[in-house]
């Protein structure tokens, strides 16, 4: 009878065990990944890996000048991915590449869990834009160019380009000199991790100056809270 | 009194799919081509962009792409004892209207009729014996072959892009393919979409059964393609808008996003939108086209002067024109005698619904107008009829192009059809109900067809176009064997309820069905019995061509558009390579 008793305070004490210990599934749960993610964001890791925040800002808020997106509030699940592909090679960074390689799959999910958690303040434009630029960036966003074959934004980011959680990253609020960047990686092929190659067609179709538009443009949208 | 314009050496009637082909073929060949359209202009970017695309009241519901039925609609009956009425909000199908026609909203499925259905009566006679055909269908050949339009097919499947899985590449079957196709010539041009998970539990039961699944061959595409015209398509983005809307991603495949930016910018090629053909214009003789009258947006009327004329509206418009038009003899349902509007067809749908519990997640709003998973095993004649008392057949497939809340809703019998208990249903089933469809061929039959009305006219005063149409005998009980069919696929997908009734009479026009719309200008090697020859050229009016799913003389298991953009590609090559040459009839009657 007793050892009967026991052992049912033996299963639980596990199960607490594993609870404690941020693990269910296989997973971090939420709390626990969040509070790993802050401590890799803000401390880095044992294994060389810098903190975020280095970059990224205290709040996720990024740094226009050096070029560095806003996290903040982005999807977990859109965080996570490009940190794996980083490490997988469908993402070639210099500067994420090795850091992204330096963290574990938890890791990574842990930084992404808590990115998305986060919100910070709308940055201000690094740069001043022509309005002429700005139409046109506005124009792209939610209308597209049909002699372009390009697509409005807004069909995927969300209008505004405020995000569709999971999968689409919202643009609304992002650096612009990010958002140029970025556009340049799937232009170059650096960044090929878009399995519908949408990304890639689009941004071949931007001529320089409609990506720096339309990145002008979303840097001067508000930035959306953060979705759970 | 009508303003005369410049004669041009081509007109079409319609720039939708046949008009699209037909301007880029005759333009090609140096022909200066006006394109008249009755629609509005239309464009991927700014008409089919996100948000106001996905407006499913406006475009779904309330079918913003279609045929403006308060201006010019069609009248109804199911027998000629009844009163035809106009048909003031369309339902059963969906009659598009505007640049690019009905293959801007249409679903993207792309499959090319077999063998067995252009040689329906001879071939049926071979296997069958020449009683099998009862006398009250008429049934008949096309007078081409699969073999004649496997060339056409593969052009316009490569203009598109078709995402599928050949299944005979040369005689060669392929596994995964449909093993009941006739040879094509070489794959598809891209490969077959992802498999949505109500498809992959229909591919496991069919195979299970004994059956060969496949996937859908799709004009959405599954990954970016270049057509031959140097046009760019993208990939299907799976939002679950497709058929009724257009697509605001360039990935499916319609005159937007394949012909129109190369065919817009050529000088030889004007197009007039907002123009509204009122009749093909004449000659003394009656056996040679003029050209048309047509009014404009602001109500002018223009008599535009053509020396080759293309009818390629959508299928019955292309009925009534040669009617307004007196072109052909029109079709006598007492005698028998006539062709124009005589061998209307449709298509046998039913639906069987797969509930399961909620442990199955089948996500139906991530889906694409063409994905999913089929059997063909009961199409055309790929089974013995023998026993059965019955012509033709259907596939079977998990093919849901959407699950899209205003529409999508499916409950089990016995549900409230309001209320709170039917609210509860909604949102029990929605996410864990896999869809059916028995996609069935549409015999012709003597009652069954198309002529003016004598009493309703449209927004122009002409006569409305008068539909007789109701099930024959022979497809209601092709429907009951297959539902039948299609209900033991659906109790090997381990669902916890099936349901589905087969298609029964009488034809109800208000509730959707499909679109596809067939016969009234047959094609045929027997004047007789048809309006076309097997090159789409009237056999009254040679410099006239009609085109589209008017020209079936029966209508297959398959959805049509795949004909109809082979059949245009095979009349813009005998008009190109042997009737500029020396116009004239092509055949002689």
């Amino acid at each position: 009878m007793n050892s009967k008793r026991w052992g049912k305070i033996g299963l639980l004490g596990s199960v607490l065990a594993l609870a404690l210990s941020g693990v269910a599934n296989g997973q971090p749960a939420p709390e626990q990944a969040r509070a790993l993610g802050e401590q890799i964001a803000i401390k880095g890791t044992a294994a060389g890996a810098a903190p975020c925040a280095s970059c990224h800002g205290a709040q996720g808020e990024g740094a226009a000048a050096g070029g560095f997106p806003r996290l903040a509030g982005q999807p977990m699940q859109y965080l996570a991915k490009q940190l794996a592909n980083y490490t997988d090679g469908s993402r070639n960074n210099p500067v994420m590449g090795p850091i992204a390689k330096q963290l574990t799959a938890d890791e990574r999910q842990a930084t992404a869990t808590y990115y998305a958690s986060l919100s910070a303040p709308a940055g201000q434009p690094a740069e001043a834009a022509a309005p002429e630029l700005l139409q046109r960036g506005e124009l792209l966003a939610n209308r597209g160019d049909n002699e372009r074959q390009v697509q409005a934004c807004a069909n995927c980011h969300g209008p505004g380009g405020a995000g569709e959680p999971p999968t689409f990253p919202y643009l609304a609020g992002q650096h612009a000199s990010y958002t140029v960047n970025a556009l340049t990686e799937w232009q170059n092929g650096n960044r090929n991790n878009d399995a519908s190659q949408q990304m890639p067609s689009i941004a071949k179709n931007l001529s320089k100056d409609d990506a720096a538009a339309v990145a002008a443009y979303f840097a001067r949208q508000p930035p959306p809270a953060p979705k759970h | 009194m009508a303003q005369r314009l410049p004669e041009t050496d081509a007109v079409l009637l319609g720039v939708g799919l046949v008009g699209s082909i037909l301007g880029r073929e005759l333009t090609r060949a140096g022909l200066k081509v006006v394109g008249l359209e009755r629609g509005e202009p239309r464009f991927t970017v700014p008409d089919f962009q996100g948000p106001q695309i996905h407006d499913e009241l406006r475009y779904a519901v309330r079918k913003a792409m279609m045929q403006d039925n308060a201006k010019e609609t069609v009248t109804f009956r199911n027998n000629a004892k009844q009163q035809a009425l106009p048909i003031r909000r369309w339902g059963s199908f969906l009659p598009g209207t505007g640049l690019g026609g009905a293959a801007v909203h249409w679903n993207g499925q792309t499959f090319r009729f077999q063998d067995t259905d252009f040689r329906m009566r001879s071939h049926t006679t071979e296997r069958y014996g020449k009683d099998f055909i009862p006398p009250e269908l008429s049934i008949q050949d096309w007078g081409v072959t699969a073999a004649d339009m496997e060339l056409y097919y593969d052009r316009f499947e490569y203009l598109l892009g078709v995402s599928g899985q050949a299944g005979n590449i040369k005689g060669e079957k392929i596994p995964g393919g449909n093993p009941f196709e006739d040879p094509r010539s070489r794959g598809y041009p891209t490969p077959p979409m992802k498999e949505p998970y109500g498809s992959a539990l229909f591919r496991k039961a069919a195979g299970e059964l004994g059956y060969h699944p496949f996937p859908q061959p799709s004009a959405n595409l599954s990954q970016p393609y270049k057509n031959p015209e140097g046009v760019q398509l993208q990939t299907c983005m799976f939002c679950g808008f497709c058929e009724r809307f257009g697509c605001e991603h360039y990935a499916k495949a319609s005159p937007q996003t394949t012909l129109l930016p190369v065919l817009l910018k050529d000088p030889n090629f004007t197009l007039r939108t907002g123009s509204q053909v009122l009749k093909i214009n004449l000659d003394k003789t009656g056996k040679q086209a003029t050209g048309v009258t047509y009014m404009d947006a602001a109500g002018r009327e223009f008599e535009q002067p053509a020396k080759l004329v293309i009818v390629g509206l959508f299928a019955f418009n292309n009925v009534r024109m040669l009617l307004l038009s007196g072109i052909g003899t029109p079709y006598d349902p007492a005698s028998g005698k006539g062709v124009v509007g005589r061998n209307y067809a449709y298509q046998t749908t039913s639906v069987v619904n797969v509930f399961y519990d909620e442990s199955v997640n089948i996500n139906p709003f991530m889906r694409s107008g063409a994905n999913g998973t089929l059997i063909a095993d009961f199409v055309s004649d790929n089974f013995d009829h023998g026993a059965l008392g019955f012509l033709g057949g259907a596939f079977i497939g998990e093919i849901t192009s959407h699950g899209r809340p205003i529409e999508s809703h499916p409950v089990p019998p016995g549900t409230p059809a309001w209320g709170s208990a039917w609210k509860k249903a909604v949102i029990q089933h929605y996410n864990h109900t896999a869809s059916l469809l028995i996609h069935g061929s549409s015999v012709a039959s003597p009652g069954n067809y198309l002529d003016l009305d004598p009493t309703y006219k449209d927004a122009w005063g002409l006569p409305l176009l008068r539909m007789t149409f109701d099930f024959p005998d022979n497809d209601l009980k092709m429907s009951a064997y297959l539902t039948d069919k299609a209900l033991e696929i659906g109790k090997a997908m381990g669902g916890k309820i099936v349901a589905g009734t087969p298609r029964k009479g009488p034809y109800n026009v208000t509730q959707y069905q499909t679109t596809h719309n067939t016969g009234g200008t047959v094609m045929g090697a027997d004047p007789s019995t048809s309006v076309v020859n097997p090159f789409l050229q009237s056999w009254d009016v040679p410099n006239l061509f009609v085109i589209g799913a008017s020209n079936f003389p029966q209508n297959a298991s398959y959805n049509p558009t795949d004909t109809v953009g082979a059949l245009a590609y095979r009349a813009a090559d005998a008009i190109v390579s042997r009737y500029l040459k020396q116009p004239g009839p092509l055949m002689q009657a």
